[in-house]
């Protein structure tokens, strides 16, 4: 059993943070601070992952935060340790599916989610997507209920708990 | 004035053969698989930025992350070298990550416009995900979770000079031409 309790405060505090914009540091944020992993240079390199990668509706910035922590945790730190970037990638891979599952249940999303792109999470939320490079659609976006409380706020919550269950539970905590 | 061009000039083969040396690492540092990271390793160095932690955290994300065939992770690499260099420090400074976030979509798609010309692409890439690249390259995509298809992919060069390690090479040199001068 993890600790749920400080799943949910992680959780929370990644779904606070995304109110100031940027769902890849709003996730790794929360994760840093509450699994006391990382430091502001690995904040620092997650800024431009937003709105799937530099707001281009490619993979999911939240999902790719998640993904920095458990690179933070238990993630290669030299190059020839090829043992550890198999073992890191087969759990990354399975975070990713875990998402997916925890995003289809919670939006209760129609059809299964074909990929964790951007544009795929706003095609399931609200039956269309936007280009979120392009000031007019992104207000759009915004306005259509994106950064509310059921959008990416919601979003980086899930992302940032998948992670946070699946690093405790490693840690058996 | 004599003196000021030649000073130029040297700066300017310098700054060149240091792109070119980060290009260079990039491309080896693939050989050991985990594309994010070869490239990111490879700017961390020539660039002087960054530590452990920032590399380790890229560790998942290759293979367009976690070989999900999406976001290619050589470019992801880069972004982080981006984010390394002029990146938000703390959450309320929005003005710091909507910058970063142009010039990251500004990035990405010169990234893009390299590889259809280093490659010489029929088409034009539709996006920077792992599996258009793939097709853009070998004419076909491939389930890079999927041991037996990972396997083929390395069959048809996917791990060779001509695949992924000229890919990191391009990304690197792409985010090391632009964040050189924003260093100095």
């Amino acid at each position: 059993m993890v600790d749920s309790k400080k799943v949910k405060a992680i959780r929370s505090k990644a779904h606070t943070n995304e109110n100031m914009s940027g769902c890849s540091q709003a996730v790794l944020a929360a994760l840093q601070e509450g699994l006391d992993i990382g430091d502001v240079q690995s904040l620092k390199a997650a800024t431009a992952f937003a709105g799937g990668m530099a707001r281009r509706g490619e993979s999911c910035g939240a999902l790719v935060g998640a993904l920095m922590a458990l690179g933070l945790e238990k993630g290669r730190e030299k190059l020839v340790d090829l043992p550890r970037l198999q073992s890191t990638i087969a759990d990354g891979y399975t975070l990713g599916n875990e998402f997916m599952r925890r995003l289809e249940k919670e939006y209760a999303v129609k059809k299964p989610l074909p990929s964790t792109l951007c544009r795929d999470l706003q095609q399931a939320i609200y039956g269309r997507s936007w280009n979120l490079a392009d000031a007019e659609q992104r207000t759009d976006f915004i306005n259509s209920g994106g950064h509310g409380d059921d959008g990416c706020l919601k979003v980086c919550g899930i992302a940032a708990e998948v992670a946070a269950e699946m690093i405790l539970k490693k840690r058996g905590s | 004035m004599a003196r000021f061009n030649i000073r130029f000039y040297q700066v300017y083969a310098m700054d060149e053969i240091l792109i070119k040396e980060i290009r260079r690492r990039a491309h080896f540092y693939d050989t050991y698989s985990g594309c994010s990271q070869a490239v990111l390793l490879a700017l961390q160095e020539g660039l002087a930025i960054g530590n452990t932690e920032s590399f380790s955290a890229a560790t998942v994300l290759s293979g367009g992350v976690s070989r999900r065939g999406e976001t290619c992770g050589a470019l992801i690499g880069a972004m982080m070298a981006l984010g390394l260099v002029e990146g938000r420090r703390r959450m309320n400074d929005t003005s710091v990550y909507a910058v970063a976030c142009s010039e990251g979509d500004e990035m990405a798609k010169e990234f893009q416009r390299r590889v259809e010309k280093e490659f010489g692409l029929k088409e034009p890439l539709k996006t920077t995900l792992c599996w258009d690249i793939q097709k853009g390259i070998y004419g076909r995509s491939f389930d890079l979770r999927d041991t037996e298809q990972r396997n083929n992919f390395y069959a048809c060069g996917g791990h060779g000079d001509n695949g992924c390690l000229k890919v990191c090479g391009i990304a690197a040199e792409v985010a090391a031409e632009r964040l050189l001068p924003k260093i100095k």
